[in-house]
């Protein structure tokens, strides 16, 4: 039966489903508060062993790394919780919406067949009352025309006290199916209004999680930036997650994701020098940057190109369409104009960041670096204008 | 030991914060499961939105572990080698000191 039938919809959605996503984040949730705990229990374990500057820099970052661990176990928390309370009220919406339902159904189902039978017992009634009047006239006819008509009038007398009780026996089922019609509707009604009010409860409860939702963020931790004590080494140049790590954690990923994980990587590469060819050779660590091969990395992180292209292959790569998108757009100059070298910059909602180029009022000409957003006149400069496919 | 460091103990720490990356991938996977928990609610863009931040961000945890893990395997080695040379230098064998 639809809506339109019960007036009504029972909410949809698994509320089992729901619940066990809540356990996997309250898992989530033990996990990351556990691990910070280790990192911050690993850093106990050194504090007798380990002295001086490595160990001052390892204390300082550990800790932050712990705290981080456990700023998102908190939030996986809080999703876990949230995700509970509505899978709880889904349940019990769902349950309400399913019974008011029913009911509702049920009583349509009787509605129609009372409102059937009271047809017929107005027909009935229509049809005694017709033979009543007829007997009535037939009667008085034969009542005038004296003692010879005495046995048709009796006749019609027989007929009218016939029509009478079937007249009678009419009325009382009109009575009878109009009480009970009575009485349907109003459950009916009670039951619609149940019915709508286990609806708008899910519905509220829905747009308070999705509200809730939307305001949890993780912030991962930034490791061993500025690190650079005695024996942190190698390990210190790979600061961040290169892109091939975004890359592979951004495949499948809402748009709002992939452009966290191009910023997150942009912004973890700024001030890395301008070095000519930088980022071309690979997706791994970089010791810095060219104008194409710092977007290439950028885009790789957010799930698009297989490799690092120049500013002349940008236009044409799978998932790199023409036009400037909704979140993030490229500029990008393949060939020398009006004294301008080849370049290529990318924005990402808003804030521009480019490796190397021509200096101007917006700042640039450096390594890797956010730069304000350059003059129309010097953005025309710039004959290809590309987005990501979906941003 | 020569140092002011105990080299087997950062190393020991390092194998245990270079395991955060696999528990932090294994939380992810965890985490995978529920990818289809709120089809058919309203919740369902919000919590799709979540579910990507969170697994686009975990990621970030592991290699922070794994980084971590490194950074201090290299302090370990870097003091052993110390500890070593120190210990050549002044006759000694470890654990003299």
């Amino acid at each position: 039966m639809s809506r339109a039938d019960v007036g009504f919809r029972v909410a949809g959605g698994d509320a089992g489903s729901m619940a066990d996503a809540a356990r996997r984040y309250e898992i989530v949730g033990q996990g990351l508060e556990e691990i910070g705990v280790k990192v911050r229990g690993t850093e106990a374990a050194l504090a007798g062993a380990w002295q001086g500057q490595a160990a001052s820099s390892y204390r300082d970052t550990s800790s932050k790394v712990g705290t981080s661990f456990g700023a998102a176990a908190r939030v996986a928390a809080a999703t876990s919780a949230e995700l509970r309370r509505y899978s709880a009220e889904l349940e019990r919406c769902q349950r309400e919406g399913i019974v008011s339902k029913h009911q509702a159904e049920r009583c349509l189902a009787e509605i129609e067949t009372q409102t059937r039978l009271l047809s017929a017992a107005e027909s009935d009634a229509n049809a005694a009352r017709a033979e009543l009047s007829a007997a009535g006239h037939d009667g008085a006819v034969a009542r005038a025309g004296g003692s010879f008509g005495a046995a048709t009038a009796a006749a019609a007398e027989q007929r009218a006290t016939a029509a009478r009780a079937l007249l009678t026996e009419a009325q009382n089922r009109e009575r009878s199916s109009r009480q009970r019609l009575s009485v349907l509707r109003e459950e009916l009604a009670q039951w619609q209004a149940k019915g709508r009010r286990a609806e708008e409860d899910a519905h509220a409860a829905a747009q308070r999680t999705a509200c809730v939702l939307r305001a949890q963020t993780v912030t991962p931790p930034l490791v061993l930036a500025g690190a650079a004590a005695p024996g942190w080494g190698a390990a210190a140049q790979e600061q961040t997650p290169g892109p091939q790590a975004l890359f592979n954690a951004s495949i499948g990923l809402s748009a709002r994701a992939k452009v966290e994980a191009m910023v997150r990587f942009a912004d973890s590469v700024l001030g890395k020098p301008y070095i000519w060819g930088g980022g071309h050779g690979g997706w791994g660590p970089q010791p810095g940057y060219d104008c194409s091969g710092f977007v290439s990395a950028v885009l790789h992180s957010g799930g698009y190109l297989s490799q690092p292209v120049d500013t002349s292959a940008l236009l044409g790569q799978r998932g790199i369409l023409a036009g400037p998108g909704h979140v993030v757009t490229i500029y990008d100059r393949a060939l020398p104009i009006a004294g301008n070298p080849g370049h290529v910059i990318i924005s990402i909602h808003g804030q521009f960041y480019e490796s190397g180029g021509m200096s101007g009022p917006w700042g640039g000409g450096g390594g890797v670096e956010k730069i304000a957003t350059p003059s129309a006149s010097y953005l025309a400069t710039f004959p290809n204008v590309l987005h990501p496919l979906g941003l | 030991m020569l140092l002011l460091v105990t080299p087997e103990d950062v190393v020991a720490a390092s194998g245990r914060l270079t395991a955060i990356a696999r528990e932090v991938e294994e939380l992810c996977r965890h985490l995978g499961g529920c990818a289809s928990a709120a089809a058919g609610t309203p919740t369902e863009g919000a919590f799709e939105d979540l579910l990507g931040h969170f697994s686009a961000m975990l990621p970030h945890f592991g290699l922070a572990g794994e980084h971590l893990g490194a950074a201090v395997a290299g302090a370990g080695r870097s003091y052993s080698s110390c500890d070593d040379h120190l210990a050549g230098a002044c006759g000694l064998g470890q654990g003299e000191g």
